[in-house]
């Protein structure tokens, strides 16, 4: 692996926004981030993106709205990004909701950091 | 030149006269005229005679110099006379009024000249003057009668009514009468003829009232003795001194005698005039002064003049300019008596053109003397055009070849044309194949001055195009070309001629463009015949044009050959049969200059010149080549040439015939060019592919090559030792043939397309002899003509044998590790269970001694029980080490105390064996630090253990030191010092090994699982240190560890807290209440611990062995439990499950249930605490963490019990019984934020918590306020995942609650939850500056 894979958080409590991005930056990964969910496409579409990291509870447009837009993206290396949800479940999401949404697999809140790497290598490597 | 005669009569002329050329300039004057101006010859020629003019209101009065030259000018040109009043005043200050008449004159040699008469109209106004003037006149009009008597002429002068005032002598001599008889006589009565006498009267006397008068006249005079004379006369009019008419004076001179013949013609000429009238020839009779005495009619509708014009006009007038002169001698000739035959001569008519005649003259003769001529003239003008036309035909065709180019063939036709036609405009327009342009090749206009160049206009609707268009000739007067344009036919370009002819150009039936000639101001400049002129002459013009064109052509072709000869860096030349050299290019020149040291010459022999000169070979394949060619082979030859300094140089040589029309050739050409430089690379290429071809063949990957349809093209030999076949067998075969899947090469392909080329691809290939070689390719796509893939293959069969077989043995090793950390967890897991009950046992079995000696047995029991626990706890701590869980709770210590504590633990066991045991503090060491207390100990312990325990005689002592300080760093270094056995090097290596005893034997002499020096070295290392071992065998040890610290200054609080601890610990009591409490379990050891303990609490148990039960009891109707104690591992339904059923079904009236397990990690603990259990004891579970719990949530009461709600997962890991509420944030969180990115990490994350919650709250407040409470779910859910992400539990589980009780639709308690969260809140923002700054 030569180049840092790059993850895309999209959170808007810069708490947990700063948090993540540095249990991920002590594993050497590249962060992004995405205050809402407007800015999520964005992103994704302006750079390579290996993961997105996406909180459900975003203004704008929520996290699901979200990862259905980029599975629906025409750009298939955008379409087959990794998207793991990070969710409080505020809404009760089934785990089949996430799949039909798109989501590949999710990281309930309290974040716990241990958990949190290992997904993430999981789908990035 | 006016003779002397003339010049004489202008002289002396009455009238004031000056003479002009055409151009307007004062040419002459008469001494009339500087009389009547008053002023010198110079003056008038200096200032002109405008310069006199006093300005007036006349009406047309030429004023300056620029009109006068202006009307000058007119007259010159177009012959009209023009006449204007003029008032002047003299130098002398005199007016003059007078009348100027402008008046043209064509002189002999065909020069114009303009005369203008100047006459005085009104007399000086002052009567004093007058007499002076008549004076004057009278003495001019004397001088004038004596001078004509000398030089014969007759003088007389008539008054007004025709009687004679006076007469010169030569006139009365002439007359024979004296000056008396003919003084105041009615001169026409005495010399007219009679039958004249009344008619010429009249004439006078109208000439004097309308003042008028014929200048020269030819009258008879009747002499004294009745003889009539012919006289010459010229008339003027005399004037007095006012200027007005007195008379007129007539100046004559006798031809009387000249004039017999005339006069006999005269007699003859009423019978005559019929038949010469009727004559088509032109007859004329001329008198020896060139008068023209008599034509006919066809003379006069010939030459267009009028009877009026007769007595006017002179033989200069009518004979053209060109002629005069031969006629002039002709006539000479005649009157000199020689006979001439045939008179040849070009008259011009009134309007100036030409009418050639040919004809008979004679000349009359009257006493010797040549009396008049009589010319019969015939009309050949016709012919003569005809003949022109033929000429000017032939001439136009030789054009094309004399004129040097189209321009001046152009001028040349111009000018051939003027010969027959009038040409003053005239123009050749030519236009393209496709009639897209028009242009003007040659322009000759009137109107436009100069010569016009080349015009173009686009192919439109003029004129011209209207003559391409029809191919049709046209004649076209004004009115018909006005016709033509308001029909629309055609377009008038610039202005309509009054004439015009046009001729289309053609070549056959092809027309290149258009002729024409055209005049402004006379229609009858061409007559339609003119027409056929033009058109007939139009033919040739367009061949001339052709011609001339194709010869510019040529030039063109010629120079481009040229061009392309000479340039370039090729040398060119051509030789012809005999071998000499023909042509030669500069290149060429050069070259052989180089060579030969000479120019080349023209037909030098060349394989004399230059051959002779060349080395063997190449003048060997020369000469070979030269003779092919000459046989009519095209040749072409690489050479080698040296030259003059022995350069060597390669050349590229063509030869080839110069055929000519008829097939045959007497040249050769020769092209050569350097191609050294190729021929260079050419050679070097062919070494570099030698090289690569050696490399190629020593391969011992396989180098392939395949077109774009698969098939191998191209095999290196090497593929023999890899594959075993030949590299001919393959090549010419689909590379397919040789893929084992064929789907690799599909992929491969695939991957190639993709990115170009393909980066160590595995595939597998089959050798000849069937079995399968792996094969590692890079290949790529071949670029340039064809298109495939070549690429590298390499055997990595046994490369890959070898990868495999350590990939297996190290999965083999790994599983195998694996398989032994999960066994030992799981081992002590099951060890523990039925660890639980034998401690919970021995515990009540202690509580039921009644004698000493019992008490002693429980005691011992206890005793194996705990070091057995402690023997699985190491197990555990080791393998939560190694899976990285075992997790740090660094806080402040007191260092004196712990060793205290360390000393007095093992103290008793040292007295035991006799062993002097002590402790040492180094000086300078913090007494306060900050570090995991528990871990130090649990090393430290080990480490004093293991000391006695190899002791058997001596000292065993411990001594703290610092080693090293950086600010507020300590490493810290602890010795435990002993004087036992001693340990080999080699066995000192082993001794931090796992599950490594010295001591191997059966028959071990000391006990222990060996697992302690292990979990000490793990354990030292998680504290930032290290640890090791210095011993001699037999002489005793030391084991020290290192531990990184930092200097605690909270000292107080430190042993506060000790000391707080300490009077806590033995506080178990009965519970007054006897809180209702159900237990579910499905060990019934484990069941029946519990149920004692709880009972000795004062507890009422209900107990529920599996998770169905569970639920059944606690939801049953009337039962009302204070507290669940859940065990998590239970067949069928776990604990969680169980307990989330209950809280489904219960709600808000759900009891809390604490989660009982065996898992002791943390983690877990949390796991469940998110899964919705409210508080976690650990299994074994003992006397004294029930009843902190119960107390924690039974009796607190419902204000404390909301708290304690809230403060779990702090609580798990908080000192056994947590009376007090716990740390507000989590201490372990905030570590583990630390040690993630350090302590000002942590901070700014609680300050940007703080940042951020404040809004939140703000937002939710407002909402609250408004009543909207389900808007603040997002707030809430927010505020509930950070904050326990952050270790604020309580203000987590705040939010938490009111977004459960939201969620359930209970909006009862809103504001008064909301309030606490808010209180939460104000409480964080007090606390979390202390705390993070200690970080």
């Amino acid at each position: 692996m030569s180049d840092a894979k790059t993850i895309l958080i999209a959170e808007d409590s810069s708490v947990i926004l700063n948090l993540t991005k540095k249990i991920l930056e002590l594993q050497k990964y590249r962060i992004v981030s995405a205050k809402n969910g407007g800015e999520v496409l964005k992103q994704v579409e302006s750079q390579p993106i290996d993961c997105v990291l996406m909180d459900i509870n975003i203004p704008v447009k929520d996290g699901m709205e979200c990862t259905r837009e980029i599975r629906a993206h025409q750009d298939e290396r955008i379409s087959k990004i990794p998207i793991i949800a990070i969710t409080g479940n505020a809404n009760n999401y089934s785990m089949e909701q996430f799949r039909e949404a798109g989501v590949t697999d999710y990281l309930p809140k309290p974040l716990d950091f241990d958990a949190l790497v290992r997904v993430v290598k999981q789908y990035v490597g | 030149m006016p003779t002397d005669f003339y010049r004489a009569l202008f002289e002396d002329a009455y009238d004031a006269q000056l003479l002009y050329n055409e151009q307007g300039n004062l040419v002459d004057c008469n001494k009339a005229a500087l009389h009547l101006l008053g002023i010198s010859r110079t003056d008038l020629q200096t200032n002109g005679l405008m310069a006199l003019t006093v300005p007036t209101t006349t009406n047309g009065q030429w004023h300056t110099e620029a009109t006068l030259r202006e009307a000058i000018r007119y007259t010159a040109r177009t012959g009209k006379e023009a006449s204007r009043p003029w008032q002047a005043r003299r130098p002398n200050q005199r007016n003059l009024m007078a009348q100027i008449t402008l008046r043209r004159l064509t002189l002999p040699n065909g020069q114009v000249q303009v005369l203008l008469g100047l006459r005085e109209t009104a007399p000086a106004s002052r009567p004093a003057d007058t007499e002076v003037q008549q004076l004057v006149l009278d003495r001019t009009q004397e001088q004038l009668r004596d001078l004509l008597s000398r030089t014969t002429l007759s003088y007389v002068l008539l008054d007004r009514e025709g009687f004679v005032v006076d007469a010169n002598d030569f006139f009365l001599e002439f007359t024979g009468y004296t000056r008396d008889e003919v003084l105041d006589k009615p001169y026409h009565t005495t010399f007219s003829p009679t039958a004249e006498r009344e008619l010429r009267l009249q004439s006078f006397l109208t000439c004097i009232r309308e003042e008028r008068l014929q200048d020269f006249y030819e009258r008879s005079l009747l002499t004294k003795n009745g003889q009539t004379r012919m006289v010459h006369w010229h008339a003027e009019f005399a004037h007095d001194a006012a200027g007005a008419i007195t008379g007129i004076f007539l100046v004559g001179r006798d031809f009387t005698e000249r004039h017999v013949a005339a006069r006999a013609l005269t007699d003859n000429r009423n019978r005559l005039q019929d038949f010469l009238d009727n004559a088509h020839d032109l007859i004329q009779n001329l008198s020896i002064d060139n008068r023209l005495l008599f034509v006919n009619k066809a003379w006069k509708e010939k030459l267009g003049y009028s009877d009026e014009d007769l007595p006017n006009l002179s033989l200069s007038d009518v004979v053209h300019p060109y002629y005069k002169a031969k006629l002039l001698y002709q006539l000479r000739n005649l009157y000199k008596g020689e006979k001439v035959n045939k008179l040849e001569t070009v008259f011009l008519t009134k309007t100036g053109k030409p009418v050639h005649l040919i004809g008979s003259i004679s000349c009359s003769w009257q006493d010797n003397e040549p009396v008049s001529t009589r010319a019969i003239l015939h009309d050949i003008t016709d012919r003569i055009k005809a003949e022109r036309l033929q000429k000017v035909y032939y001439s136009i065709a030789n054009l094309a070849i004399s004129s040097k180019d189209l321009h001046s063939l152009y001028g040349a036709i111009h000018r051939e044309l003027s010969k027959i036609i009038e040409t003053n405009n005239f123009y050749i327009a030519l236009c393209d194949e496709a009639r897209t342009q028009l242009q003007f090749a040659y322009f000759v206009d009137q109107n436009t001055p100069g010569e016009v160049g080349a015009v173009s206009r686009p192919f439109s609707s003029g004129m011209s195009e209207y003559i391409i268009r029809t191919g049709r000739p046209q004649y076209m007067l004004r009115h018909e070309l006005e016709e033509l344009i308001s029909s629309g036919t055609i377009t008038a370009y610039g202005l309509i001629p009054e004439v015009m002819l046009c001729s289309p150009l053609s070549i056959g039936e092809r027309i290149i463009g258009v002729i024409a000639v055209q005049d402004y101001h006379k229609a009858d400049a061409y007559a339609p015949t003119d027409l056929e002129i033009l058109h007939f002459i139009s033919n040739q013009v367009a061949l001339a044009i052709e011609r001339k064109r194709n010869e510019v052509q040529i030039q063109k072709q010629n120079a481009r050959l040229n061009a392309i000869f000479e340039s370039g860096s090729h040398l060119m030349w051509s030789v012809d049969t005999h071998s000499r050299l023909t042509s030669f290019n500069r290149n060429y020149a050069a070259y052989f200059l180089r060579r030969n040291g000479v120019y080349p010459a023209p037909n030098v022999n060349l394989f004399q010149a230059d051959l002779a000169m060349m080395e063997e070979d190449a003048r060997e394949l020369f000469v070979e080549n030269y003779r092919k060619a000459f046989q009519g082979q095209p040749q072409r030859f690489e050479v080698r040439l040296q030259d003059a300094r022995g350069a060597d140089s390669w050349r590229e040589i063509f030869l080839n015939p110069i055929y000519l029309d008829d097939g045959s050739f007497e040249e050769i050409s020769g092209i050569a060019h350097d191609i050294t430089e190729k021929k260079h690379s050419q050679l070097e290429l062919a070494a570099q592919e030698e090289k690569f071809r050696a490399i190629f063949e020593s391969f011992q990957d396989v180098y392939y090559r395949t077109d774009d349809q698969g098939m191998l093209t191209l095999v290196s030999p090497s593929v023999l030792d890899v594959l075993g076949y030949a590299a001919e067998e393959v090549v010419g075969t689909p590379i397919s043939n040789y893929y084992i899947h064929s789907q690799e090469r599909d992929n491969l392909l695939r991957v190639i397309q993709m990115n170009g080329d393909a980066r160590n691809f595995p595939i597998e290939m089959r050798h000849k002899q069937g079995h399968s070689v792996s094969m590692l390719v890079n290949a790529r796509l071949v670029t340039g003509g064809t298109t495939g893939t070549e690429g590298i293959a390499r055997d990595i069969t046994t490369f890959n044998q070898m990868q495999l077989d350590l990939r297996r043995a190290k999965d083999e090793a790994e599983s195998a590790l694996e398989a032994k950390t999960l066994f030992l967890a799981n081992m002590s897991h099951e060890l523990r269970t039925p660890m639980n009950g034998i401690i919970g046992m021995i515990d009540l079995l202690h509580q039921t001694v009644s004698s000493e000696e019992q008490e002693e047995y429980v005691d011992t029991l206890r005793k194996s029980s705990d070091a057995l626990l402690a023997i699985l706890n190491d197990i555990l701590d080791l393998s939560k080490i190694q899976a990285g869980k075992l997790q740090l709770n660094e806080e402040g210590m007191d260092l004196h105390y712990t060793l205290e504590k360390i000393h007095s633990l093992f103290a008793n066991r040292a007295q035991q064996k006799r062993l002097t045991f002590s402790y040492h503090i180094a000086p300078n060491t913090p007494r306060f630090i900050v570090t995991d207390e528990t871990r130090l100990l649990q090393i430290l312990s080990n480490l004093t253990s293991n000391a006695i325990k190899f002791t058997s005689q001596g000292t065993v002592s411990i001594i703290v030191s610092t080693d090293k300080r950086e600010d507020d760093e300590y490493k810290l270094r602890i010795a435990v010092q002993d004087s036992g056995i001693g340990i080999s090097t080699e066995n000192a290596k082993l001794l931090f090994t796992n599950f490594t005893q010295l001591d191997t034997t059966p028959t071990k002499a000391f006990g222990g699982t060996g697992l302690g020096l292990a979990i000490s070295k793990q354990l030292a290392e998680l504290l930032g240190g290290d640890i090791g071992v210095l011993s001699n065998e037999g002489d005793g040890s030391t084991f020290w560890f290192t531990l990184r610290c930092r200097a605690a200054y909270n000292e107080d609080e430190i042993v506060q807290e000790r000391l707080a601890s300490r009077e806590r610990a033995p506080d178990i009591t009965r519970f007054d209440t006897a809180p209702r409490v159900l237990l579910v379990d499905d060990n019934p050891i484990n069941l029946k611990v519990a149920i004692r303990l709880l009972d000795k609490l004062g507890c009422e148990v209900a107990v529920a062995d599996n998770g169905f039960e569970a639920i059944s009891k606690a939801t049953a109707p009337g039962s009302k439990f204070d507290l669940v104690f859940m065990d998590i591992q239970m067949p069928e339904m776990d604990g969680v499950a169980a307990m989330q059923e209950i809280r489904r079904r219960l709600g808000a009236a759900c009891p809390p249930v604490v989660a009982m397990t065996a898992y002791s990690m943390k983690e877990d603990a949390e796991r469940f605490v998110r899964e919705g259990m409210d508080d976690y004891v650990s299994k074994p579970v003992k006397s004294q963490d029930l009843h902190s719990v119960l107390r924690r949530w039974v009796t607190a009461g419902p204000a404390m019990r909301a708290a304690a709600a809230t403060a779990v997962t702090a609580a798990v890991e908080a000192a056994p019984a947590a009376a007090e509420e716990p740390p507000f944030i989590d201490p372990d969180v905030i570590e583990q934020l630390r040690q993630l990115g350090g302590a000002e990490f942590a901070a700014q994350l609680y300050q940007d918590f703080e940042v951020e919650v404040t809004q939140l709250l703000d937002e939710a407040q407002i909402l609250v306020q408004s009543g909207q409470y389900e808007q603040i779910l997002p707030h809430l859910h927010q505020l509930k995942g950070t904050g326990f992400t952050l270790g604020l539990t309580l203000l987590a589980e705040c939010a938490k609650e009111i977004e459960h009780n939201l969620k359930k639709g209970d909006q009862s308690n809103v504001e008064q939850d909301f309030q606490k969260l808010m209180d939460y809140f104000t409480r964080f923002k007090a606390v979390y500056p202390g705390v993070t700054s200690d970080l």
